[in-house]
């Protein structure tokens, strides 16, 4: 067998490893009714802010705890609970993509994924992401 | 009857729009002219069409730059009548800014894009001479592509373009709504302005460099394609070689002025978090210096060729594809975006297939060519009718491309038969495994930034397909793609570090060893010796700077080695074997610089130290692990870090509102002593959001970030109400000597006064007076003494406040207990006093400087090794 087989076949072998690995370290979109079924498994769930609900953030008590409501697509309301600081101009933004897991029935957040309003934003100046994990950038 | 709009300047419109025409036709009459210069070349009609070619060339140069000029025009003098400069600037905008303004849009960044093609392509008309054809035609093409963008034209119903030009009242978004009817709707009308995280230095400068280096990338390639056009496979190689490495610099630099701008304006906390938009720039970047080794390898050998085509054809290509991925929302979105939608996107797609086809068409001849022109045509009709429907738009891919890579190999063993074996130890074959350890690098980046478009093509019948199988054989891999659903991955920096670090580690391996292998063969005494030296060195370094720094995982202990290792051997091989000749040294130090980028951005990033840990009492359990945010409130004093942080208030400049944060540290006196201050900032925008920028001490072995997460910003109207109120008061029961804690102060009650002076109080014969004495200590560590006064007169009483305005208090004593001695205080706050806080996050990056010598390094060394190529061309042009 020649070297260049070698290596082509090596590189085939780790290409087939990151694609799989790719599939199954990615997590899912769901709703809430799917993310209940199963509790303490990682979900993006998107949905709308309900405003008329309280938006909690006492810092006094903690700083990285807040907690809102969301609307997923199916119109299914859960209380969210973000473990982080309440990102800025939260009211405004019209609809957010959570990350997390239920637990009870609530949604444990650890990043949100805010949609800002202004329609013309285009890429990345329309979304802000707000992470509370300490390992989530290098 | 008609409206006439009073105040308009629609003939700068009018000028802008015949300029874009102008700019579309002089691409395609360069198009179409070099083709035929080329068909007719060594022909008598030769010079005419090069004459024709370059005219139009420049008829599209002089256009494009009049595009810019208007639109700048408009910007300058803020005619929101055109919806762009309406959109991305307003009058209260620092002039400095317009030319973040000008590049905010989708179609400003394309006319940039154009722009550096169309100086390069100068450079390149002038240069290229006998590719000057072939090279200039694919230029042209892409022009041409790329001024079709801004048109603004409907065939049909097909819109194509959009038109920077664009009246604000003609927008769709506009021309319905009742404002825009009437005349004068300009005379109060001001732009959206800036998006507050662009109006930044940083931004100024880092798109045009990233467009540079998105444009050098298309010259390597025209040169790749040319030569397979001119079936000329490896004479290409030669004169692209100074473009690659132009390419690999200025992008390179693009990228990491990206990060810089990430790090010193965004809230994120790092310079680098595989971010979408960050990857879609860093993967042509990899495969283009991957690209530019296998053509090195090919110099010596004449081995590798059709690597090198293709990743030279692959690095454009992801340019393109990323420039899709980014601007098309596709990312953004979580499923709802269609591939329909035939907008700019749209259009970059067809660019896009165009440019993986036109290589299949050139390696093609006589009846061949033409049934696949039918077929590929067909296809294209097919896959653009539907929609991109696709399986047929990958059908397109795929076979075009597979004629591309057999009619190479083809091409080759006709001319050369077939490729010869390389030697183990020479550097060619390592140089060779190095680039296509960063082709597999770049695809895992590519494929994992990719997950929205998989679910578009999984969703339909592929979907069904893994759905079918996953009952066939349940597994987790099966039923996650029949969903169709994937987001990104949880943990985005795990997923990517687990995959690039290896890379990084073998990478390091081989620049720090590659340069002492000789091409063919390399004596092993030789090698052992020099190796021997470097790799002990690096494990000396590896062991100081992993103890020091307390690195314990073992791929980290491994990267850390692999990046010594490449700054060591690289800079051996700099003062032993080339003895600092500077001419040569352009590899190595651009090495030294990349070994130095790993070191920095595992030691900065591996070992960043969130200092601003939260100390609540409340504990939240393991479901929020996360307490990175600390509340500071105004004066107050916590410990953080190696530091005391002191939160001093708040200060208004124009749209910023600063927050003043002290970092004390103890001094040998034993007293808190002031080191240096922040001012992280909050931008108020009221159209776009407010958004929070950091402020960072820089060091130069560390930096301390501190950003501010949360604060209440309040309009002055608010805050004056707020310095008038008070908030519910508080009661405590006291006896002498208790202490009570307010917001801000310290309050001790330390001693009971009954003599009551008569004039200042008020009190009369008779009275019973007492004064309960206060003791405030603020935690600015200001001593006052306040003292409220209880009164008995006859059969009612009364009370005498005292207010204690500097530090917003007030002090009742409105009953005493005589049994228990004990006092009844009530104090109110004024409502500033609890509104004044601010959640803030502090992190120190230790060693970032490392990172940012080495990108310096990396662009000089770059830069460098283009010069020498450069003038070696020349020198060899004029001996000849």
């Amino acid at each position: 067998m020649k070297k260049g087989h070698i290596v082509a076949i090596v590189i085939i072998a780790v290409a087939i490893g990151m694609i799989i690995s790719t599939f199954l370290d990615s997590s899912t979109y769901a709703t809430f009714e799917e993310a209940m079924e199963q509790p303490g498994k990682e979900f993006h769930v998107s949905g709308k802010l309900n405003l008329q609900k309280d938006m909690v953030y006492n810092p006094e008590q903690n700083a990285n705890l807040f907690s809102f409501y969301l609307v997923d697509s199916e119109g299914l309301e859960k209380k969210v609970m973000f473990n982080g600081s309440k990102p800025q101009d939260f009211e405004r933004s019209e609809s957010v993509v959570i990350t997390g897991k239920m637990k009870g029935d609530a949604f444990l957040a650890d990043k949100i994924l805010m949609k800002c309003p202004s329609k013309y934003n285009d890429g990345k100046e329309g979304l802000k992401e707000f992470k509370s994990d300490p390992s989530a950038s290098l | 009857m008609d409206i006439v709009y009073q105040g308009e300047h629609t003939g700068w419109g009018t000028l802008g729009n015949l300029f874009t025409v102008l700019s579309f036709s002089g691409a395609l009459l360069a198009a179409v002219a070099y083709t035929f210069a080329h068909r007719y070349r060594a022909t008598s009609e030769e010079g005419s069409w090069k004459k024709i070619a370059r005219t139009g060339y420049y008829l599209h140069s002089v256009s494009v730059l009049g595009i810019i000029g208007v639109l700048f025009y408009l910007l300058f003098n803020h005619y929101f009548e055109f919806h762009y400069v309406w959109q991305h600037s307003n009058t209260a905008m620092p002039m400095q800014y317009i030319l973040s303004c000008f590049w905010e849009g989708q179609e400003g960044s394309f006319l940039l894009w154009t722009f550096w093609n169309m100086v390069l392509g100068h450079i390149l008309m002038r240069s290229a001479r006998e590719w000057e054809f072939t090279t200039m035609a694919i230029v042209a093409v892409v022009q041409a592509f790329l001024a079709s963008m801004l048109l603004g034209v409907y065939i049909g119903d097909v819109h194509i373009g959009s038109n920077p030009f664009l009246l604000l009242r003609e927008h769709p978004d506009f021309r319905d709504l009742p404002f825009v009817q009437q005349a004068d709707y300009l005379k109060n009308l001001d732009g959206r302005g800036l998006n507050p995280l662009l109006q930044n230095w940083w931004m100024t400068i880092h798109p045009p460099t990233l467009f540079l280096g998105f444009s050098a990338t298309l010259f390597p390639f025209a040169y790749a394609v040319a030569g397979i056009w001119r079936a000329e496979l490896r004479s290409w190689i030669k004169p692209a070689l100074p473009w690659t490495f132009f390419g690999i610099s200025i992008l390179g630099t693009g990228i990491l002025m990206g990060g810089a701008w990430a790090y010193e304006a965004l809230s994120f906390g790092g310079f680098w978090a595989w971010d979408p938009v960050e990857n879609a720039s860093l993967v042509p970047w990899l495969t283009l210096v991957a690209g530019g080794h296998v053509m090195l390898v090919n110099q010596r050998n004449g081995q590798s060729l059709i690597t090198a085509i293709f990743l030279i054809f692959i690095s454009f290509i992801l340019i393109l594809y990323s420039t899709f991925l980014t601007r098309s929302g596709i990312l953004g979105e979580s499923s709802v975006h269609a591939f329909t939608d035939l907008g700019m996107s749209g259009q970059l797609l067809i660019y896009l297939l165009f440019f993986v086809w036109l290589p299949s068409a050139f390696v093609l001849r006589n009846k061949a060519l033409i049934i696949w022109l039918a077929i590929s045509g067909s296809l294209l009709v097919i896959s653009l009718s539907s929609g991109f429907m696709k399986l047929v738009t990958f059908a397109f891919l795929a076979v075009s491309l597979y004629i591309m890579l057999n009619g190479l190999r083809k091409m080759l063993t006709a001319v050369e038969g077939p490729e010869q074996e390389e030697n183990i130890s020479s550097r060619e074959f390592w140089m060779f495994v190095g680039a296509l350890v960063l082709l597999i690098s770049a695809f895992q980046i590519t494929f994992s930034t990719s997950t929205p478009v998989i679910n578009k093509f999984l969703a339909g019948n592929l979907a069904s397909l893994f759905s079918w199988l996953n009952d066939l054989i349940p597994n987790e891999l099966f039923a996650k793609l029949s969903e169709a659903k994937l987001a990104p991955q949880q943990d985005v920096i795990k997923h990517y570090n687990a995959w690039q670090i290896p890379f990084a580690i073998v990478t390091g391996l081989l620049m720090g060893s590659g340069q002492f292998l000789r091409y063919k063969q390399t004596p092993r005494a030789e090698l052992i010796r020099r190796l021997g030296v470097v790799t002990a060195v690096s494990l000396i370094l590896t062991g100081i700077c992993g103890a020091l720094l307390e690195i314990k995982e073992i791929m980290l202990v491994m990267l850390l080695f692999a990046s010594f290792f490449a700054v060591a051997g690289n800079a051996q091989f700099l003062f032993t074997v080339l003895k600092g000749k500077l001419p040569k040294a352009g590899p190595s130090i651009a090495h030294i610089g990349f070994g130095l980028i790993l070191l920095g951005a595992l030691i900065s990033a591996g070992k960043k130290q969130f200092i601003s840990r939260n100390v609540s009492p409340f504990d939240l359990g393991k479901d929020f692990p996360n307490n990175e945010n600390i509340l500071l409130a105004r004066n107050d004093t916590v410990k953080m870090g190696d530091y005391l942080v002191s939160y001093r208030g708040d200060s208004t400049a124009g749209i910023n509102i600063y927050y003043k944060v002290d970092y004390l540290q103890t001094g040998e006196d034993g007293k808190p002593k002031k080191v240096f201050s922040l001012n992280p900032f909050i931008q108020t925008n009221p159209r776009m959001g407010n958004v929070a920028e950091p402020a960072t001490k820089h060091y130069l072995h560390k930096d301390i970030f501190t950003h501010v997460t949360y604060a209440k910003v309040e309009t002055p109207e608010e805050k004056r109400k707020a310095e008038s109120g008070w908030q519910e008061p508080t009661d405590h029961e006291l006896r002498v000597g208790d202490t009570v804690f307010t917001s801000n102060a310290m309050v001790i009650l330390t001693g009971i006064n009954k003599n009551i002076d008569a004039a200042r109080y008020g009190t009369q014969q008779g009275d019973i007076a007492v004064g309960a004495e206060l003791k405030v200590l603020g935690v600015d560590n200001e001593a006052s003494m306040v003292m409220p006064v209880y009164m008995i007169r006859g059969f009612s009483t009364a009370t005498v406040d005292t207010v204690l305005e500097r530090k917003g208090l007030a002090f009742s004593l409105w009953k005493i207990d005589p049994e228990k001695e004990r006092f009844h205080i009530r104090i109110r706050e004024k409502t500033s006093n609890a509104a004044d806080f601010i959640i803030l996050k502090a992190i120190i990056f230790p060693g970032i400087n490392i990172l940012w010598l080495g990108c310096v390094l990396m662009g000089i060394g770059t830069g460098m090794a283009v010069w020498v190529r450069v003038r070696q061309q020349y020198r060899k042009r004029a001996e000849a």
